[in-house]
């Protein structure tokens, strides 16, 4: 992919309200995300405009190590990585004061499910893409989660 | 009594519309939106509806109870399944579009107590009957006629199941608190039409929405928002109240809140939306 047709695509992010976007061409495989600083002051997952934002890129496998620098996660534990596939409140529970899907040190296979992901009322429950079994949960309950943050991590 | 639904009444309604549909009714669930999602799970097919005469424990976002008395609301689920890689972003708004273009067609027309007090005809064509609270309440009169929750297929984020809940009456013995905020039909209108409307403008809103995503219906949806340049109030259960000015919706659907002098998207959280006093 040369490099105007790459330039094409940043400005067509940048310029957009999208906050990714992937192509395959054959071999090759783009993505072109936007990045998003985590907003430790405000109260919601929230970010800047789409305008005052700059366009970070990044290309490589599917699925990508998490784009976003901004959120970052101390000490993050070896292992597999469950990253979150959209931005939303984190929950650990169907429903408030059910028991959580998982635990620290449960073990789960690929298709259990492990969160929910809510936003704008939209409720995504998130499925463990590996077996393994639960070494960390890096989220706390009801707390906003950015795309591609880590959630948990599997060993 | 509970709401009768006559499936050819609504299938006569739907016309060449109704193959789209495959409708089910059940007398009594703990929830529409969980026993269909369960059936999708086992294949059950886009165009899904599954109605309850009665629904036990509706829920309404994070568990919160959705009060239905038999025959006093419409609570029904559909399933749909979008095309692979569809993004959902802003999906909770283009239902809520769908179900505000339905009630304006069937349960907002003549004889509506909340017009004709000094307004002029052409105020009340202008006026908006039916209104929306983001990201997606249904409003009349500032008050909330209806609520949607959907929720995505585990594993397939393009395949969701909507749950609609429509107060069609209010109880006689509702509390005061929760009449206070709630709104019902202002005509009395059948369940079957009052369904088959909904369907009817599903099927146009969703089609929309898969081909232009919510970018295609944001212009559409914001002629019907209730707060658009009002000044709100966010709240949290996780930091304190937020005061600033609604500046609408984004083309993804986020809430565009104008605070302390930048205007930040909101996407998420446990946020609900005050008029500022």
């Amino acid at each position: 992919m040369d490099l105007r047709k790459l330039k094409t695509l940043i400005d067509l992010v940048q310029n957009s309200g999208i906050s990714e976007l992937e192509i395959s061409e054959g071999e090759e495989k783009i993505r072109i995300a936007k990045y998003l600083p985590a907003n430790a002051a405000t109260h919601m997952v929230s970010m800047p405009m789409a305008a005052g934002s700059a366009p970070a890129m990044m290309s490589g496998a599917v699925p990508p190590a998490p784009t976003f620098a901004a959120a970052p996660v101390p000490s993050e534990p070896d292992g597999h990585p469950v990253t979150a596939p959209m931005v939303g409140t984190f929950y650990r529970s169907g429903s408030p004061g059910a028991a959580a899907f998982v635990e620290v040190g449960q073990t789960v296979k690929a298709g259990d499910r492990l969160c929910i992901i809510e936003a704008m009322k939209l409720m995504n429950e998130i499925e463990s893409d590996a077996s393994g079994t639960v070494k960390a949960i890096l989220i706390e309950n009801g707390q906003p989660v950015e795309f591609g943050q880590p959630m948990f991590i599997l060993a | 009594m509970p709401a009768s639904f006559d499936i050819a009444t609504i299938a006569t309604q739907l016309g060449n519309e109704a193959r789209r549909f495959d409708i089910d009714v059940v007398a009594e669930c703990d929830s529409t939106n969980t026993l269909l999602q369960s059936r999708a799970e086992r294949g059950a097919p886009s165009g899904s509806v599954l109605i309850a005469q009665a629904q036990t424990s509706g829920r309404g976002r994070r568990g919160r109870v959705w009060i239905s008395a038999p025959g006093d609301s419409l609570t029904f689920s559909l399933f749909w399944r979008f095309a692979p890689r569809t993004s959902p972003a802003g999906l909770s708004l283009a239902v809520g579009l769908a179900v505000a273009r339905a009630i304006e067609k069937v349960g907002v027309t003549e004889g509506n107590p909340l017009f004709g007090t000094g307004e002029t005809a052409l105020e009340t064509t202008l006026r908006p009957p039916v209104q929306l609270k983001w990201p997606n309440d249904i409003l009349i009169d500032g008050r909330k006629l209806g609520g949607i929750l959907i929720e995505l297929l585990p594993g397939a984020p393009h395949a969701a199941v909507i749950g609609i809940g429509i107060n069609r009456r209010l109880p006689p013995d509702l509390p005061d608190e929760i009449r206070a905020t709630a709104a019902a039909l202002p005509v009395a209108t059948e369940s079957d039409l009052l369904l088959a409307a909904l369907l009817h403008e599903l099927l146009h809103t969703l089609g929309q929405f898969a081909t232009s995503g919510f970018a295609g219906l944001r212009a559409e949806w914001l002629t019907y928002h209730a707060f658009q340049n009002h000044p709100i109030r966010l709240l949290s259960d996780f930091a304190p109240a937020c005061d600033g000015i609604c500046r609408g919706v984004d083309v993804d659907g986020a809430l565009l809140f104008e605070f302390d002098g930048r205007i930040e998207r909101v996407l998420s959280g446990e946020v609900s939306l005050r008029s500022a006093t």
